[in-house]
């Protein structure tokens, strides 16, 4: 992994700081920035956009809401903003903390990805994959490069549409990630291409994968679709302990964008990320969003359906576990044209004084009439120090829709425990069944191989759940 | 000295109790440090708090002259010793010093907030019910509180007590004349102990011209039940902030919200549900009907404390939207603390008016604007059935018929 960036390494395996062919120093400045604009060769708009979102992100104050005691523990001034390691990574397998492998052993995960979950290495094996993976795409004419790359090569349509979706205005982490932004994925499809196979941020992993300040930018142009997976189940060991993406998607006309996300980061990370996608003329997008780990997230992909019969749907699960984790994640659906819809499927899980949060906004502006939307959040909470909060909001400002919205929060019931304990499982083995079950219309979308990790995960994670 | 010379500006009786003056003087300290709440939260995110503030453009002239509920109590409640007094009376008689000095402001006090204050400082009407123990009145008690044309503020205090296993209606009616502006700052506060009833109805009748600020705090102990009906219907802006604390094993809320807006009216509710023990349960059921360029927000917050097991937590708010410029928001927080819970859910809807139900109705021969007044009257009527007490179901029905009839 290229950007370690805390000094402090929870698991044991630290890197020695030699490793590192370039490393800023702690805090923020305009000289970093520089240096890291300068580093990457990059054209001087970009320098000029890194400097502007500084200034941005200086003056932001933090969020006044969500877990405001959490956000305000982050020390922006002990954070390295930029790390370029050297080619080679030695860290050292042994040195892997048990619990990790035996995560890894439960998770089936392959040997050379363990490696590379765990930062041992920073390169997955994939390449004879990945080549033969690249060959069908240039045919197709897609391009799939890493940020840094796309914009080194493919420099007008980057510029065209980076950060046109979500401006270092927005917030003061998407402030601070146009600042420092390294790494993400680059993503084009011409029209009426159809990309068959998802792509995984893991065919193309190198140094520069999954970093800290990450910045995707997807584009699907008309009438062409495509299906992009970050992460994985399995856990991501990072030091950093502030990770703030940004993902752009554009989906324009009869285009159609699934983006698929299960993070899994170690319970000491801060997951702070703006998501947003722009669906236009009968373009549909769809956000996938499973969140297993980190200290505290917040994350609420968003929609802006701005063109005529566009769709957009969130489907999103959570499990908070420990009362060392707060998941503060949601939707937001904006419908800014008529005849747009909406489904967002909220699930969360809560155990062992976790804290799952659901917060999303639906609004319908002035003139976007026969809108229909459907949200649904459920919540299954698995012990009483668990929390469970909703935070709903609709804004209508139009009279020609149809808008629901339902919540639930449930506990396992007893009568569904000694329904399938009749039948001869045992009550660990029933609780499950009854979480897979709640799980199911996120874990049914996922790609099979997905779905098998994440139900493997929430095995592991239901272990000693009983009592 | 400054602040005192202030509060000599309103006009209050000079016959008060000492203590109480000087109650009134630390609240209005408190009033002018506690500063205008924070619109991120979203109690404040669809009203200005400076709207209901009072200054210079909102209303200068304040009238010595009181305002007077007007109530009667009949001889079967007086001689059960029910106890329907101003609230003023209550504090000059000393034969109610102890039940005034244990309750009086002891809800606001628990939720420091600026309106509460600035109520606490200059109230000036208002009355005091109190229901003894055991003592049960079948025959609703109507409180009518009549603007006057003169002042363009008031400040109403309401203290409303019901000793263990006591049970009462009491609707509260409120409503100004028409084109006369004023700016009103209500608070309640509502004691149920235990094993008492109270239905309680709220009905909102102001002139177009009134901007009105309801600030209602309940507290209900072990088996004690509240029906909290709100019919708003007047008034320029409105808000209400209902809060109830579930405090009993066993305790209950049950909220009927009926909104009607037209116009530029604009209304803010909230309410907020504390489950503080176990086995409580609340329901609340929020209609909204909005025409022309009128406005509503309701803002929910639903708690269930790691206390509160085995408790049952309903809420529904329906929307229904009449004109394509009238405007719906609502948020219904749930922040659940235990797994043990009965039951919790909630929903939302917000539609607009069946144009195939219009054209129903009226090729049965009815007028466009009476279908659509059907069509409400039928939005609002599973609402309005669940109403225990069949007077106050017809009261409301005819006060929105009312209300529709001049649309």
């Amino acid at each position: 992994m290229a950007l370690e960036l805390n000094n402090e390494y929870q698991y044991g395996f630290h890197d020695s700081e030699e490793n590192y062919a370039f490393k800023s120093g702690r805090g923020l400045t305009k000289e970093i920035v520089l240096s890291i604009s300068k580093m990457k060769n990059e054209p001087q708009w970009m320098t000029e956009f890194r400097l502007k979102s500084l200034e941005i992100f200086y003056k932001k104050p933090m969020p006044k809401w969500g877990n405001t005691q959490l956000i305000s523990e982050i020390d922006f001034e002990n954070i390295f903003y930029y790390v370029k390691s050297s080619e080679k990574q030695e860290k050292n397998w042994e040195d892997v903390p048990k619990e990790i492998k035996n995560t890894f052993d439960r998770l089936g995960i392959p040997e050379a990805e363990r490696k590379f979950l765990a930062g041992v290495s920073a390169q997955y094996e994939s390449e004879v994959v990945y080549h033969s993976l690249r060959e069908d795409l240039k045919k197709l004419g897609v391009l799939f490069l890493d940020m840094d790359s796309g914009l080194r090569e493919h420099p007008e349509i980057v510029k065209k549409y980076f950060s046109t979706i979500i401006p270092p205005e927005d917030n003061k982490f998407a402030a601070l990630n146009s600042a420092v932004w390294s790494g993400g994925s680059f993503i084009y499809v011409p029209p009426n291409t159809k990309v068959e196979i998802p792509l995984q941020a893991y065919f193309r992993i190198n140094t520069e994968n999954m970093g800290q300040f990450e910045r995707t930018l997807i584009i699907a142009d008309e009438g062409s679709s495509v299906h992009y997976i970050e992460g994985c189940t399995a856990p991501t060991y990072s030091s950093d302990s502030l990770h703030s993406a940004v993902v752009e998607l554009i989906a324009l006309k009869n285009a159609k964008i699934r983006y698929t996300t299960i993070q899994n980061w170690s319970k000491n990370v801060y997951n702070l990320v703006t998501k947003r996608a722009v669906a236009h003329e009968g373009a549909v997008v769809e956000w996938l969003d499973g969140n297993m780990g980190s200290k505290l997230t917040m994350k609420y992909p968003s929609i802006y359906l701005v063109g005529e019969k566009a769709h957009g749907e969130v489907v999103s699960v959570a499990l908070a576990s420990g009362s060392d984790q707060h998941q503060d994640a949601g939707a937001k659906i904006i419908h800014a044209a008529p005849n747009t819809t909406s489904v967002i499927i909220s699930k969360s899980i809560s155990r062992n004084g976790g804290r799952a949060s659901y917060r999303g906004l639906l609004k319908v502006l002035k003139g976007a009439a026969n809108v229909k939307s459907s949200v649904k959040c459920d919540a299954l909470m698995l012990d009483e120090k668990s929390r469970s909060d909703t935070y709903p909001t609709m804004e209508i400002d139009e009279q020609g829709v149809q808008i629901e919205h339902e919540a639930t929060v449930s506990k396992i019931e007893d009568e569904k425990l000694f329904y399938l304990m009749s039948r001869g499982l045992s009550e660990e083995q029933a609780k499950l069944m009854i979480v897979n079950g709640f799980m199911e219309p996120f874990v049914k979308e996922l790609p099979m191989e997905y779905a098998v990790e994440l139900n493997r995960l929430i095995e592991l994670e239901m272990e000693g759940a009983v009592g | 000295m400054k602040t005192k010379e202030k509060k000599k500006s309103f006009e209050l009786p000079s016959d008060e109790p000492k203590w109480l003056f000087e109650k009134r003087l630390s609240a209005l300290i408190s009033y002018e440090k506690e500063p205008l709440p924070n619109r991120v939260s979203h109690l404040w995110k669809y009203s200005d708090p400076s709207w209901f503030e009072f200054n210079s453009n909102n209303g200068s002239i304040v009238s010595s002259e009181k305002l007077k509920p007007v109530f009667a109590l009949d001889n079967e409640a007086t001689e059960k010793g029910v106890v329907l007094i101003e609230l003023s009376d209550a504090f000059r008689n000393e034969k109610y010093n102890d039940l005034i000095l244990k309750y009086f402001s002891q809800l606001t006090a628990k939720c420091p907030n600026k309106f509460a204050y600035f109520n606490e400082a200059i109230w000036s009407s208002g009355y005091f019910l109190y229901v003894p123990k055991n003592v049960k009145i079948e025959k609703p008690i109507t409180v009518r509180l009549l603007f006057n044309q003169l002042s363009s503020l008031e400040a109403v205090r309401i203290l409303i007590l019901l000793e263990e296993g006591s049970s009462l209606n009491l609707i509260d009616e409120m409503s100004s004349p028409e084109d006369s502006k004023r700016l009103l700052n209500t608070v309640t506060e509502i004691f149920l102990e235990k094993e008492s009833r109270l239905s309680y109805a709220n009905l909102q009748l102001h002139s177009k011209q009134t901007i009105s600020h309801l600030f209602q705090r309940a507290e209900i102990k072990n088996n004690a039940e509240l029906t909290n009906v709100i019919v708003a219907l007047g008034g320029k802006i409105s808000k209400a902030d209902l809060g109830t604390d579930l405090c009993g094993t066993h305790a209950g809320v049950t909220t009927y919200g009926i909104v009607l807006g037209d116009g530029v009216q604009k209304f803010d509710h909230h309410t907020t549900l504390e489950h503080n023990a176990p086995y409580t349960k609340s329901d609340l059921n929020f209609r909204v009907a909005l025409k022309d360029t009128s406005r509503s927000a309701y803002t929910g917050n639903l708690k269930i404390s790691h206390e509160a097991v085995k408790s049952d937590a309903h809420q529904e708010n329906r929307n229904l939207l009449l004109s394509s410029d009238a405007k719906a928001e609502s948020i219904p927080e749930l922040e659940i603390l235990t797994n043990d819970v009965t039951r919790c859910n909630h929903g939302v809807t917000v539609g607009q008016i069946d144009k195939d139900q219009v054209f129903y109705l009226m090729s049965r021969g009815l007028s466009q604007k009476e279908a659509e007044q059907v069509i409400i009257e039928g939005f609002v009527e599973p609402t309005i059935s669940r109403i225990p007490e069949e007077s106050l179901r017809e009261d409301i029905m005819l006060k929105i018929k009312n209300k529709l009839g001049v649309l």
